[in-house]
């Protein structure tokens, strides 16, 4: 669920209300630069346990640069990297795994993230390793090899996943052009037939230093820059350009059918430059679906469903998405509906400000790790607003002024404004069970 | 009006290592972190399942959920703090409950009074046990879903004598027999000051302290009884335990005894450990779950006795060919001492892992808790990556021959396989 987890990172993080501050110093803004290559880095030194997350993010579209999409291509080229041993040393994921840290690729409609969480003591020698692996990639053919196989079944599991699938309908229905139509998973048969020849041109494309962002957290000094590598010669300069993204009309309703009942919803909201509206869409999915304290959730305790509601703050527009699987669909969509009809109502100051209070800490608690901080950093870059992400905590910082902002009209008019338009609406019925053999 | 603007913390001091511990004199510990956004505390309280008579399976949980639902002002407890802005959860071991508390600071001393008043006045009525039974059925209902957690119950079954060996949160039916009374008495015996501390770590300054230690102020005096936890005689044939349950693939878990949280051969098991998590030669991509690779070990360090059990994933490997190659590479550990690179690399990988044991400030305050209810300095964990590092091939082949010799294997199979 790639797609949602980044933005589940950046939800929440309200201004407190009574919590009594004083003024930052610098250190708790994020320290950003130039690479020497070309690219951007942030650095967030926090105390703690005794590790860093380190993570490149790349402007890069999951289905390809070329005309005729290639769904996949931009996680499997960046897992090939991973896995591919250069001739003389150690593939990335092995360095990462010998040293006991972890690493992980993710790919977004528009960009790709291979973030790392190592002990401290080995953060220069990882973002060596990274930026040694991605600006200078070395690709082979076992390494694609292993990636195949990989994507291949992390798809199927996906593909079995009611919540995915309705993700990934909702997407092809709401977007009719642009990288967020397409899956970031390909389809097995495709995925298994690329070749180096079609991965190695997007490699060299997409993970050119100038198109990357470092991000570091936890135990880190500014010397870690200094440990990554400016690149390879040749590299075209400058980044990527988001892609623009077509949005439907009028997105026709889509029946599917599957193991078990469900539905989905999406609109299309603000650019993530529109940061008070942005903000208001992640309370507003805080306050409706928060697993422990949504006021849909607690609606739709007894009808058995799974639901799930994001606001996901791409670069544009944002999406917000709804999904409900299992149970009795028919009970979560009048909790849905409900919540969503209430919302585009003032709430009374004292239910908005505890919603206020309870997003402030679900966001704080989600980027409280270092891995969590250095996600929501890579996507607020990424997506081009980094001084907007959660993360900044120091006077100025804009997300918090945007959250302390909020009035419960102002969130109304939001979700009426988002929400209460049409768009993408996906329906799953349940498949009846397979007939038993013949008498 | 809008309250002031909360612009997040600042730090008045340069971020840097804040893993050291302090107090501990009145049961309160802490490691406080400036950079943190949150504090997180952990209750430890004696009262765990050892604690349960053979008829009184779940009680220990039932317990717990019951102070979570226990209303104030009409409303339940975990709900007021959800409000306050935090959560509260417990965990259940054989010989302690923790009562695990994230929240925004300035919350704390409101959220640490109706913890407070929870526990001192814990609601027994038929409607909030009725309600905490409820939620504790859906937690044991995602358990038996779990192969893992399926197949360490059995084996802790298998291990140890009594109460602790039973399940962690109970059976439905187990449950479903224990009364309000159940639930009053054993809180009465057990939730006492005695041998109760806090850990808790984050963003503390003196209120958090205050609330945190008023927390256990609060609870009424008096000592409960140490747990007792005995281990069964192995079995050095190796009992099978055998179970089905609605998962896709069959789990085999093979386990044994093992150094504890501060024991000597800590240190070295953590060796062993990281060995075992790599011994299926699949490769990957990214870095995945060992479990997902084929073979995983899972070291339930805090408790003691201790347990150390080796879990293979039958969608990845066949289980009879994996076990074989386990037992022979234990045979290898316990009677050929590693050579000096091969212990050099698992020393590394061991040292990486311990220090991404725990980093949420939640796991960082349940670690430090650890090391406290097993009677060794609360900072104990900072000391653990440098213990590694002096890690022998010596070490490595005693603890092999101490510890994984006896086993007990508890199978998890499909339902259809029955």
């Amino acid at each position: 669920m790639a797609w949602g987890t980044v933005v589940r990172v950046a939800l929440a993080g309200a201004a407190l209300a009574a919590f009594t501050l004083s003024p930052a110093v610098a250190l708790d803004a994020a320290r950003s630069g130039r690479l020497a290559g070309g690219g951007t880095y942030l650095l967030r030194p926090t105390g703690g346990a005794d590790v860093a997350a380190i993570a490149l993010w790349f402007r890069a579209p999951a289905a390809g640069f070329d005309s005729i999409p290639s769904p996949g291509i931009a996680r499997l080229a960046a897992e090939a990297i991973a896995a591919s041993q250069p001739i003389t040393g150690t593939s990335l994921v092995r360095f990462i795994d010998q040293n006991g840290g972890r690493l992980a690729v993710t790919a977004y409609p528009d960009s790709v993230a291979v973030s790392t969480l190592v002990p401290s003591n080995q953060a220069n020698a990882t973002v060596r390793a990274l930026t040694q692996a991605y600006f200078a990639p070395v690709l082979t053919d076992p390494g694609l090899a292993v990636a195949k196989r990989d994507e291949v079944g992390e798809a199927e599991a996906l593909h079995a996943d009611p919540e995915s699938s309705i993700e990934a309908a909702l997407y092809g229905a709401l977007f009719t052009g642009g990288p967020a139509k397409y899956p970031t998973y390909g389809d097995a048969t495709a995925v298994t037939a690329v070749t180096l020849d079609q991965v190695r041109p997007f490699a060299e494309r997409a993970f050119r230093p100038s198109n990357a962002f470092l991000v570091a957290t936890g135990q880190i000094d500014d010397r870690i820059v200094d440990a990554a590598i400016p690149g390879r010669a040749g590299a075209a300069p400058g980044p990527e350009s988001a892609e623009p993204e077509e949005l439907a009309s009028a997105p026709a309703p889509i029946e599917n059918h599957g193991d078990e009942p469900g539905f989905g919803l999406m609109w299309a909201g603000p650019p993530i430059n529109d940061e008070r509206s942005a903000t208001a869409l992640d309370f507003i999915a805080d306050y409706l679906f928060s697993p422990d304290n949504g006021t849909v959730q607690r609606a739709a305790h007894a009808s058995g469903s799974e639901i799930a509601g994001t606001f996901v703050t791409f670069h544009d527009p944002g999406v917000f998405i709804v999904t409900a699987t299992g149970g009795d669909v028919a009970a979560a969509r009048r909790a849905v509906d409900g919540g969503l009809a209430a919302i585009r109502q003032p709430l009374d100051a004292k239910a908005f400000e505890a919603a206020r209070r309870a997003f402030t800490f679900h966001l704080l608690s989600d980027q409280q790790t270092p891995s969590g901080l250095t996600d929501t950093y890579g996507w607020y870059a990424v997506e081009g607003d980094a001084a907007y992400a959660p993360g900044e905590v120091g006077a100025g910082a804009r997300y918090w002024a945007a959250v302390a902002a909020l009035t419960p009209a102002f969130v109304a008019q939001t979700a009426t404004r988002y929400l209460g338009r049409a768009g993408a609406m996906v329906t799953v019925v349940a498949s009846p069970p397979a007939a038993s053999g013949s008498s | 009006m809008i309250a002031p603007l909360l612009l997040a913390a600042v730090l008045a001091a340069a971020p840097g290592p804040s893993l050291a511990v302090e107090g501990g004199g009145t049961g309160l510990y802490t490691q406080a972190d400036a950079d943190a956004q949150l504090v997180a505390l952990t209750l430890v309280l004696d009262g765990g399942t050892a604690y349960q008579s053979a008829a009184q399976n779940g009680l220990a949980a039932l317990a717990a959920e019951t102070i979570l639902h226990t209303k104030i002002d009409g409303i339940a407890l975990q709900d007021r703090i959800v409000a306050d802005g935090g959560t509260i959860d417990f965990t259940v071991d054989p010989s302690v409950v923790r009562f695990s508390i994230e929240a925004l600071p300035d919350a704390l001393p409101a959220i640490a009074h109706d913890v407070a008043q929870a526990l001192a006045a814990p609601d027994t009525s038929g409607a909030t046990i009725a309600a905490a039974r409820a939620e504790l059925a859906d937690r044991i209902a995602d358990d038996e879903r779990n192969p893992l957690v399926v197949g360490l119950e059995m084996l802790h079954g298998s291990f140890y004598v009594g109460g602790a060996g039973q399940p962690a949160l109970g059976t439905g039916a187990t449950v479903a027999g224990l009364t309000g009374t159940d639930v009053a008495t054993f809180i009465g015996q057990h939730y006492r000051r005695g041998g109760a501390f806090v850990s808790a770590a984050g963003r503390i300054d003196d209120h958090s302290r205050v609330a945190a230690q008023s927390i256990l102020d609060a609870l009424p005096a008096g000592a409960v009884p140490a747990a007792q936890i005995t281990l069964r005689p192995p079995d050095a044939a190796g009992k099978q335990i055998i179970a089905h349950r609605d998962i896709g693939i069959p789990v085999v878990m093979v386990g044994f005894a093992a150094p504890a949280l501060g024991d000597p051969d800590f240190a070295a098991m953590l060796v062993v450990r990281a060995m075992i998590d790599r011994v299926s030669q699949r490769v990957t991509s990214t870095t995945v779950d060992p479990f997902e690779r084929g073979i995983a070990a899972i070291y339930d360090y805090d408790v003691k006795p201790a347990t150390f059990t080796v879990a293979f994933n039958g969608g990845r490997l066949d289980p009879p060919t994996a076990i074989a190659a386990m037992q022979a590479l234990l045979h290898d550990l316990a009677t050929k001492p590693l050579d000096a690179s091969e212990l050099q690399q698992y020393r590394q990988t061991a040292r990486g892992a311990w220090a991404l044991e725990a980093v949420s400030l939640p796991d960082r305050a349940w670690q430090v808790g650890a090391a406290v209810e097993q009677g060794a300095a609360p900072d104990l964990a900072s000391a653990v990556g440098a213990q590694i590092d002096q890690v022998s091939a010596d070490d490595v082949e005693r603890v092999a021959r101490t510890y994984l010799q006896h086993s007990t294997i508890a199978l998890v199979l499909p339902r259809e396989e029955e």
